[in-house]
């Protein structure tokens, strides 16, 4: 049970009457020596009596060892057949026996510590602290009735004195900050502070937090104070429910960045938010901890991760909020919780396959975030589970193993953020499949990670900003494997950049053109030949870096694949089903091409000239059932032919 | 932090804000830590192995007799600390008893100088000490508990370590000793201590029966009682898995162990008499110590130490 505001008044009060008067503070805290201090008391040892049968024993040794007149052996005899203990053991006093059979001393402590000894590996007797609780006596229930008040106070004044040396006096006489105090009181002070571990460590915890920003910032504190309350309820409400609620507590502020996230808050959220929005800002995030806390319980691992990171993820929804405004705190639509629950499940669930990196997690739901923020998703059916895949998905793949040893973190960091800045601008596509984003990034990033180089990133970026362009513009698209498709493609570019095929400029475009060619034509690229794309694609670049003059490069080699890819889209259905047969029917086509434009280069042929007589034999290729093989007389003769055909006698220009 | 730590920086607090010490903190600090010191069986490293230093019954003949070395040397030390932790309550006393703001905290010193001369074998100016204890002030239960039990304890410390035994006056005391278990709040320290102290008394008279057994059951009987399910869980795990308890709050450690320690006297004297009526040819129909129902968490359990 919290401690009432009268109690945390009085603690307060405490500490600004020990400022100002030092003697009666140095008498309360010489009373709280005296009375809370721990006593060494032992446990005597004791002496046990030898039993009435050993005594018997023994007296029966002295009646056959002894010589004993008779008044002296009939005393004994007597003694022996019916003497109570006191008499058995005078006798036995008397004739010099009862130390040898005496019963070895009792040592309570002596035997404790043996004990202990013997399970050193649990307790170290050596460590004072072990030592104090194992034979010490400790003060147990306190019996003043206003001394949860000094005890609170002390604290207050420890905590003080840590964090503003040189103003406690100015501190605690600032109003806003004495109110402050006394709502970190109330929200974190339990009547059982004595204890080494629970509520005295989270207070001291959350009173560290709280009066370092109140401190650094009280000029915001006037306005911005009720923002920090409100993040202090939320805390104080997850931890009531949590089931080990001081321990949660105490991890929580323990947490690095706290004191960052207490100080947007502070010193920002006056600024972006109305008061109207502060309740439910805080049912928001005590739903979040209250959330962690039972995720928490099922994984240490991502229990530790929580408190460790919380800041971040609350400071994420905290500058979405700062962006949008309070559209995002709808209480019908809850979209800010919806958001962060989300964000708390997938990542705990990301831990199932090892933990994420933290950054390109945050980033991930900084980004998550501004999709629910965008007023065209706010009118579709959005459903927590589709977050959190988006989540997982993104924080998912952008975290794997091989990524990270591909990729260095900022850019994984910026392509997290960027790929889920590109779905933000097209959340109905998003909303209507899901799975688009997994395909898309599970191609695209998986086979740039295989690349191992630079600037593939904005590759990555282009894919899915086009990819996602297209299928915003043709729902057919969805539900498709047109995700992989591209990806594929995108993949073998990424691949040819890395050694230097083309460059990403090129790159960039080329899958622009494919995007565009697929979607076009959806129903051959996607639905029919799902392998063509990347088989055009594949063939003319295979074709054009294995040409030794490199005669289709630069903006050439863009305008040849842009016209193929057209040339494919209208005559596909007639060209090899088969996509390997495609992929060497087609780079035979296109390098015969060069190698015959080589020969003429400069002569008959005009360099930029040159994808023009290559489109013409893929024409040709492509609409002719017995088209010559590549090298041979006929094939020669046709190059000649269509050469003839490109300019006119007059070397005019025929074909555009 | 624990509040027993709090004062350190309570100090350096005030020290800062005010530029002022704190004069009486820091002297009850010195003196709590010093009566501790006195009181404790102080652990001590005696070729790398831990032992008790002091746990005989401390007379005037063990301090005086001087023996070269070992316990007596320690027993001595001992002493002089506690005289000198005595003098120095008494001089806190004396000059600030006529405080009112410090009533709590002069009353608090006195009970800890009662238990110092009550350990050091001076019984008459324990009992002195013990009488200007003012149960109104007093500040915890521990206080109390030992307060309201100072007659009882003030006698088996002489009592413990003797050869003999006044059945009446122990009758006389376990009463109150009851009374100061019953009144100090379950589960806490005090308690334990109390009802450990209560049924060292009841073993000790035990073995001044003609047979032990019924008067060590009685005893174990009772003693059993004062732990509920989770401390009888704990306790097992001390004796059987201490492993499980690596982590846990140490407050009621040594209840525990003391729960293991002293099941186990009891254990040791039970069957020590079965084996002594056995040498004798008496006849007790046991072969092992026959522990009621009542205590089989205790029984259950192995063997801890042997005597």
């Amino acid at each position: 049970m919290a401690i009432s505001p009268d109690v945390a008044s009085l603690a307060v009060s405490v500490v600004s009457g020990a400022l100002k008067l030092s003697k009666r503070l140095d008498e309360i805290q010489a009373e709280e020596t005296a009375l809370r201090s721990a006593i060494s008391l032992p446990f005597p040892a004791v002496a046990l009596n030898p039993s009435a049968p050993k005594m018997r024993t023994a007296l029966r040794t002295v009646l056959r060892s002894v010589e004993l007149d008779a008044t002296a052996r009939g005393h004994i005899e007597q003694a022996v057949a019916d003497g109570d203990p006191a008499t058995l053991t005078d006798l036995c006093r008397r004739y010099g026996v009862l130390e040898s059979i005496a019963t070895p001393l009792f040592k309570p402590d002596r035997a404790f510590a043996e004990a202990l000894l013997a399970r050193s590996s649990v307790w170290n007797l050596e460590d004072a602290q072990v030592r104090d609780f194992t034979f010490f006596l400790a003060a147990d229930t306190d019996l003043r009735a206003n001394s949860l008040g000094f005890r609170i106070g002390a604290t207050v004044l420890d905590v003080l004195t840590e964090v503003a040396a040189q103003n406690t006096r100015f501190v605690i006489n600032h109003e806003p900050t004495r109110e402050l105090v006394e709502s970190v009181l109330v929200k974190f002070a339990e009547p059982d502070l004595g204890t080494m571990t629970g509520w005295g460590a989270v207070l001291r915890q959350a009173l560290t937090a709280t009066l370092q920003v109140a401190i650094d910032e009280r000029e915001s504190l006037a306005g911005g104070r009720e923002w920090v309350e409100r993040l202090l309820s939320a805390v104080a409400r997850a931890g009531a429910q949590a089931p080990n609620a001081d321990d949660f507590l105490f991890g929580l502020f323990q947490g690095k960045g706290i004191n960052e996230l207490l100080r947007s808050v502070l010193t920002e959220g006056a600024d972006y938010l109305s008061e109207d929005d502060a309740e439910v800002w805080e049912q928001i995030l005590a739903d979040v901890l209250v959330h962690a806390a039972e995720k928490a319980g099922d994984a240490s691992d991502f229990e530790a991760f929580f408190h460790d990171n919380w800041h971040s993820l609350i400071g994420a929804g905290f500058a979405a909020l700062q962006r949008h405004g309070p559209r995002l705190l709808d209480e019908d639509e809850a979209i800010l919780n919806a958001s962060l629950t989300a964000a708390v499940g997938a990542l705990a669930d990301a831990f199932e396959h090892g933990p994420p990196n933290k950054q390109t997690f945050i980033a991930v739901v900084e980004a998550a975030i501004n999709v629910f923020a965008d007023p065209g998703i706010l009118a579709e059916d959005i459903r927590q589970d589709w977050l959190r895949e988006v989540i997982v998905s993104v924080a998912g793949t952008v975290a794997d193993t091989g990524l990270r040893k591909a990729f260095t973190q900022p850019a994984l960091e910026r392509y997290a953020r960027d790929t889920l800045g590109v779905l933000s601008r097209y959340p109905e596509v998003i909303a209507a499949d899901n799975t688009l984003v997994n395909s898309m990034l599970s191609n695209v990033l998986g086979r740039m990670a295989a690349v191992r180089t630079f600037g593939v990133a904005s590759l990555a970026d282009a894919t899915v900003a086009g990819a996602l362009t297209a299928v915003a513009s043709n729902k057919d698209l969805l539900h498709t494997k047109f995700a992989d498709i591209i990806g594929e493609v995108a993949g073998n570019l990424a691949e040819r950049v890395a050694y230097g095929g083309i460059s990403t400029v090129q790159a960039e475009t080329l899958v622009g053109l494919v995007v565009d060619a697929v979607a076009a034509n959806e129903q051959l690229f996607v639905k029919l030949r799902g392998g063509l794309a990347q088989a055009v694609t594949g063939a003319v670049l295979d074709a054009a870096e294995q040409d030794p003059k490199r005669l289709l490069g630069g903006a050439a080699l863009i305008a040849a694949m842009q016209r193929v890819l057209g040339i494919v889209a209208v005559r596909g259905r007639t060209l090899p089903a088969d996509a390997q047969v495609l992929t060497t029917r087609l780079n035979e086509v296109v390098a015969g091409a060069l190698d015959e434009s080589g020969k003429v280069i400069g002569q008959r042929l005009a360099q930029e000239d040159v994808p023009i007589a290559v489109v013409a034999l893929v024409e040709r290729f492509a609409t002719t059932t017995n088209f010559p093989q590549p090298g041979t007389p006929e094939f020669k003769a046709l190059f000649a032919t269509l050469l003839a055909q490109i300019y006119d006698v007059a070397g005019q220009e025929i074909v555009a | 932090m624990n509040f027993r730590n709090v004062t350190r920086f309570v100090l350096l607090a005030v020290t800062i804000a005010l530029g002022n010490g704190c004069v009486t903190q820091q002297e009850v600090k010195s003196i709590v830590d010093a009566s501790n010191a006195a009181l404790a069986e102080r652990l001590v490293q005696d070729q790398g192995t831990l032992l008790l230093a002091q746990t005989e019954p401390v007379t005037a003949d063990s301090v005086d007799a001087g023996s070269a070395g070992g316990s007596i040397d320690i027993q001595r030390q001992a002493a002089a600390q506690r005289d000198a932790a005595v003098a120095r309550i008494d001089a806190f006393i004396a000059a600030n008893a006529q405080y009112p703001n410090l009533a709590r905290t002069v009353n608090a010193l006195q009970l800890r100088k009662a238990l110092l001369l009550l350990t050091g074998g001076k019984p008459n100016m324990a009992r002195a000490a013990f009488a200007q204890f003012k149960v109104d002030d007093a500040g915890n239960a521990r206080d109390l508990g030992l307060y309201r039990s100072h007659e009882a304890l003030t006698w088996w410390w002489s009592a413990a370590g003797r050869s003999d035994w006044d059945a009446a006056s122990a009758a006389r005391h376990l009463t109150t000793l009851s009374q100061a278990i019953t009144n100090a709040p379950s589960g806490s320290g005090i308690r334990y201590y109390l009802a450990t102290l209560r049924a060292h008394i009841r073993l000790k008279g035990a073995t001044f029966t003609g047979d032990w057994r019924a008067p060590l059951r009685e005893g174990l009987v009772e003693y059993s009682r004062e732990f509920d399910a989770a401390a009888r869980d704990k306790v097992r795990a001390f004796m059987v898995d201490p492993a499980r308890l690596a982590g846990e709050p140490l407050d009621n450690l040594r209840w525990y162990g003391q729960a293991a320690v002293t099941f186990n006297a009891y254990d040791a004297a039970y069957r020590r008499y079965l084996n002594d009526a056995a040498e004798a040819g008496e006849s007790t129909g046991e072969d092992a110590p026959a522990w009621p129902a009542d205590t089989a968490w205790l029984a259950g359990l192995p063997a801890m130490t042997t005597d």
